[in-house]
């Protein structure tokens, strides 16, 4: 007895929608500019897209026109670069720039909590840190204050 | 620190992939019900775009149809095989499995219907309540101390699982995607500076157009014309064999910082020759050479990928290594290995080339959402999602696939 079971790894939302939208954002996770090679089927069906950075990903697209083109960034380079989105950005409307928006939107979330998450870290986190830091700064303020009276006596 | 096997000769490059099944419970005899949260639809009953979406799943005489969830529910869209489904059908009112799977009774029939259990096809009686996926690890498995992560590249494999259990997707392939890349160096200015084009890569790596490097390949190895559908690398085949560029094969990868990028490609080309490689291919473009598996060399036997780690380790003596995650280290995290799946052909065409990397974390993901929406008494999601994957045939302490050390 064998029981052969397969993942799809599909998102379900999107195998089983009525509504078969194009949805660039499925195309390839990684987004590493992505090519759709175009809608092999025709309308409204699959579309596949190979990863241009060897990634090994094929990714299904729905796709509702012929063939289209899609760039996407990579996350690996999308931390230094958002030049590649400005670019591509015309190239996407209806829900692909809903969906852009709202990866967006949580990128700068992400950004923001990172951001705070990092201010954090930079306080010091222990009464033992706060003393060592209190007795260098007493230190330096002795230093700025000697260096202050002896160009004083310069005068 | 290493994963090496105690019995390995200090010096040697020595790969470890002792067993570590997980203990499965005796479950034959339990009560059983098809998840309600799952409809089983046959194959011609799919809508007509469905089908069209799927239509390569026609390749397989055996297959059923399609384990769709429910509305609401949060499980992955699987297919079944016949029989699958007719134990499926068979149980929909709880109850003793069917003579016809209890007549093969063994620790094979047991360990399939423990996986259909893990996977969420089928719920089990325990403690009164009827379980499946992660929730029901109690009830088919034996209670196990989790080793920790004993080499640089198990820690780098559990970090990636740990980040991955805290992303908050629901979408498989979405959350391979982020195992996958993990380790991935960000593609900094100054990076971009220094290898701006493909054409940089190559003049580092000396294989551009009258490159020292490339006048000494061209004696052994051929360079394969770039290929659309994985056009991410530069490969080069060993002179004489046929074309062919998906190959069946042990793969070394080898994962310098890419500071030291040529350094490491003149030390695999050298390991590569000398063990007999039949191929190797190096990332092409700066995103190529901030991934972890940058460059990979592939073997026809164990022994001879044993051989070239070990040259190569004595030449990159000291070399800072970056380290590819779920692979099997050896001696050093430089140095890993695997070995990709067998092609299939009766998958969706987005499954049919799945690398040794991209098999496991498709089903590390599958895994980590199941023990994330469904959690298990006193077991993280990632530590399920590791559990998970051990039935697989993968050493989950080492990343070696078990028993593929032998040629």
């Amino acid at each position: 007895m064998a029981f052969k079971v397969k993942d799809l790894m599909i998102d379900v939302t999107s195998a089983i929608s009525p509504a078969l939208q194009c949805h660039p954002t499925l195309i390839c996770h990684l987004g590493c500019t992505a090519a759709i090679t175009g809608c092999h089927l025709g309308c409204s069906y699959l579309a596949f897209s190979a990863c241009q950075f060897g990634c090994s990903f094929y990714y299904p697209s729905i796709c509702q026109g012929a063939s289209i083109t899609v760039t996407l960034t990579c996350p690996g380079s999308l931390v230094t670069d958002t030049g590649t989105i400005l670019q591509t950005l015309p190239q996407f409307s209806g829900q692909a720039l809903a969906n852009l928006k709202e990866q967006l939107k949580q990128a700068l979330d992400a950004a923001e909590k990172q951001q705070a998450a990092e201010a954090e870290t930079l306080k010091p986190q222990t009464v033992a840190d706060v003393e060592m830091l209190e007795s260098k700064l007493t230190a330096a303020l002795e230093e700025l204050r000697a260096r202050k009276a002896e160009l004083q006596k310069k005068k | 620190m290493t994963c090496t096997s105690t019995s390995s000769v200090p010096g040697t490059a020595k790969a470890s992939a002792a067993p570590q099944p997980l203990k499965l419970r005796p479950v034959l005899d339990g009560t059983f019900r098809a998840n309600p949260s799952y409809e089983l639809l046959s194959f011609d009953r799919l809508p007509v775009e469905q089908q069209e979406l799927f239509f390569s799943l026609k390749g397989d005489p055996n297959l059923y149809g399609i384990l769709r969830p429910r509305t609401g529910a949060r499980l992955p869209l699987k297919t079944a095989c016949r029989d699958t489904a007719l134990l499926f059908l068979s149980l929909q009112e709880s109850g003793k499995l069917p003579a016809f799977v209890t007549a093969a009774r063994g620790s094979q029939t047991n360990q399939e219907i423990a996986e259909l259990v893990l996977d969420g096809i089928l719920e089990i009686e325990h403690d009164g309540e009827m379980l499946h996926g992660a929730a029901a690890f109690a009830a088919v498995c034996e209670p196990e101390e989790m080793s920790g992560a004993n080499c640089e590249i198990a820690q780098l494999s559990r970090d990636a699982l740990l980040y991955a259990q805290a992303l908050p997707f629901s979408d498989p392939s979405l959350l391979s995607s982020r195992l996958y890349a993990y380790g991935r160096i960000p593609a900094t200015a100054q990076w971009k500076a220094k290898f701006p084009t493909s054409d940089a890569v190559r003049r580092h790596l000396q294989v551009g157009d009258r490159g020292k490097t490339a006048s000494q390949l061209a004696r052994h190895w051929t360079e394969l014309p770039a290929d659309p559908q994985n056009d991410g690398w530069i490969f080069w085949q060993r002179n004489r064999m046929a074309a062919g560029r998906r190959i069946e094969a042990y793969k070394l990868y080898l994962s310098p910082q890419p500071a030291f990028l040529r350094e490491g490609f003149e030390a695999l080309i050298a390991g590569a020759e000398s063990a007999g490689a039949m191929a190797f291919k190096v990332g092409k473009n700066l995103p190529g050479i901030l991934r972890p598996d940058k460059m990979i060399a592939y073997f026809t036997s164990f022994d001879r990928l044993q051989d070239a780690a070990e040259r190569i380790l004595r030449k990159l003596d000291g070399c800072p290594a970056q380290g590819v995650p779920f692979t099997a280290q050896i001696e050093s995290p430089l140095i890993s290995w695997g070995i990709d799946p067998p092609e299939e052909n009766d998958v969706p065409a987005w499954l049919v080339r799945q690398s040794w990397r991209l098999w496991v974390t498709n089903r590390l993901a599958i895994a980590l959402l199941s023990g994330r929406q469904n959690p298990p008494a006193n077991m993280e999601p990632w530590q399920f999602a590791l559990n998970r994957l051990s039935l697989e045939g993968v050493n989950t302490d080492t990343w070696a696939p078990i028993g593929k050390e032998q040629n």
